[in-house]
């Protein structure tokens, strides 16, 4: 999996995103759209495309979409 | 895991009750600040929309007894052949006596019964009917009464949105016989009590009783206000949770039996809420034909009283009409606890949801 198409899975899961509005960079927690239920709709979506379940510490931890990308990305090769 | 085959047991009958008093998420547009946008969403994604709701002086047990005042009078049951009655409930009238022995005098049951309760919330209904079959299966028993509800809305502060608008309250009551030769049921039971505080009311007990402290009311990081004797939950975890362990225990338990998954006429999962529901059966890829999910829009999270509630409010007419129907019921929350089982009912005669009296 290419970070391009980490950042459209993650776009996907936010019904008010556009894939254009976001980008490897973006500090996704600063988002207007970022809220609890984000969490739980882009939690969903990454472990039906990625295999993987990210918890809270993981999203505390990450600040941009690239990093949460490593997080998975290291989840998938345990 | 304890998985189990247990025979010769038949549900005679299941009556849920509901306090009339509706709340819908649309009157309250002040407690998300009112942002319209969050309340639709919430509706849109998470399917947020009525719950019914307690007054301050109803319990679980009233709502437990008015359903087994129902099914007892619906059945033309003899009080007296009730042999062991089991409370499934986390809100019970008093810290002791349990709520069993309260609701066995206030039917006037036989002094020649067991009463007992099960402290367990939305996994709780699936643990009770374990008990149940256990009990009949092995001749220690001849008829339970199986009473399973909650009024989680009590516990909750109103203005902590994580809780607040999920809950709904519910009780109900189902009747359990030994028969010869009745279809075998299939339990599945599972715990993980390393996630104890992942949704806890934690003080008011004995590790931190109540005092003034444990009434403060205080603001968390997102705003939500709850006391330490308010019901908190971490969604996320609770979510993941949900979403990992359910589907996994519910293949288990099919191969275990070795049933198809399309011999399962219904899969009844706690109602926690549709966005919870729907991602189980689109997990397990299920027809959502075979899913009902309409009790939590309607009722809310009635924590145990849930699938009872959507057996009787979204069932009743296919169990009455069938021979025999299939039924997969799955419950799963605080403990961490989950449950499943597979069982057949068989014509089921009495099967009502009611309103709780004004």
């Amino acid at each position: 999996m290419k970070i391009e198409e980490f950042v459209g899975i993650f776009a996907s899961a936010l019904d008010d995103l556009d894939a254009d509005e976001v980008t490897a960079a973006t500090a996704f927690k600063q988002l207007a759209v970022w809220d609890s239920l984000a969490v739980l709709t882009v939690t969903d979506t990454v472990e039906m495309e990625c295999g993987v379940l990210l918890s809270g510490t993981d999203f505390a931890a990450a600040t941009t979409l690239e990093d949460l990308y490593e997080t998975v990305r290291a989840k998938q090769a345990r | 895991m304890p998985k189990c085959r247990l025979n010769n047991v038949k549900i005679a009958g299941i009556v849920t009750c509901v306090p009339p008093h509706e709340k819908s998420i649309d009157d309250e547009l002040e407690l998300f600040g009112g942002n319209v946008k969050q309340i639709a969403r919430l509706k849109k994604t998470i399917g947020l929309s009525k719950r019914r709701v307690v007054d301050a002086s109803t319990t679980a047990a009233d709502l437990c007894e008015q359903a087994a005042r129902h099914l007892i009078e619906q059945a033309s049951l003899p009080l007296d052949v009730i042999d062991t009655v089991i409370c499934v409930t986390q809100t019970p009238d008093y810290i002791q006596p349990c709520n069993a022995a309260v609701l066995h005098g206030r039917l006037g049951l036989s002094k020649n019964c067991a009463a007992l309760d099960v402290n367990l919330g939305c996994s709780g209904y699936v643990y009770g009917l374990w008990l149940a079959h256990s009990l009949l299966a092995s001749g220690a028993s001849q008829r339970v009464l199986l009473l399973a509800g909650d009024t989680m809305s009590r516990l909750v502060h109103a203005k902590d949105r994580a809780v607040a608008p999920l809950f709904g309250d519910g009780g109900s009551a189902t009747l359990l016989e030994s028969v010869d030769g009745g279809a075998p049921a299939y339990f599945s039971l599972q715990s993980d009590g390393a996630g104890y505080d992942k949704l806890i009311v934690p003080a008011g007990g004995a590790r931190q009783p109540s005092c003034a402290d444990t009434k403060t009311v205080a603001e968390d990081a997102a705003g939500n206000l709850r006391s330490p004797e308010h019901l908190y939950m971490d969604g996320a975890e609770i979510f993941n949770f949900s979403i990992t362990e359910e589907p996994q225990s519910v293949r288990e338990l099919l191969a275990y039996a070795q049933v198809e998954f399309d011999a399962v006429d219904y899969f009844v999962f706690h109602q926690a809420n549709r966005y919870v529901l729907s991602n189980i059966a689109k997990r397990l890829k299920l027809d959502v034909s075979k899913v009902p999910m309409q009790t939590v829009e309607r009722y809310g999270n009635q924590s145990s009283a849930s699938i009872p509630s959507a057996i009787c409010g979204e069932l009743a007419g296919t169990l009455a009409a069938r021979e025999s129907t299939h039924l997969l019921l799955s419950g799963f929350g605080v403990g961490l606890s989950w449950a499943s089982v597979l069982l057949e009912v068989e014509e089921l005669a009495v099967c009502e949801l009611i309103d709780y009296p004004w």
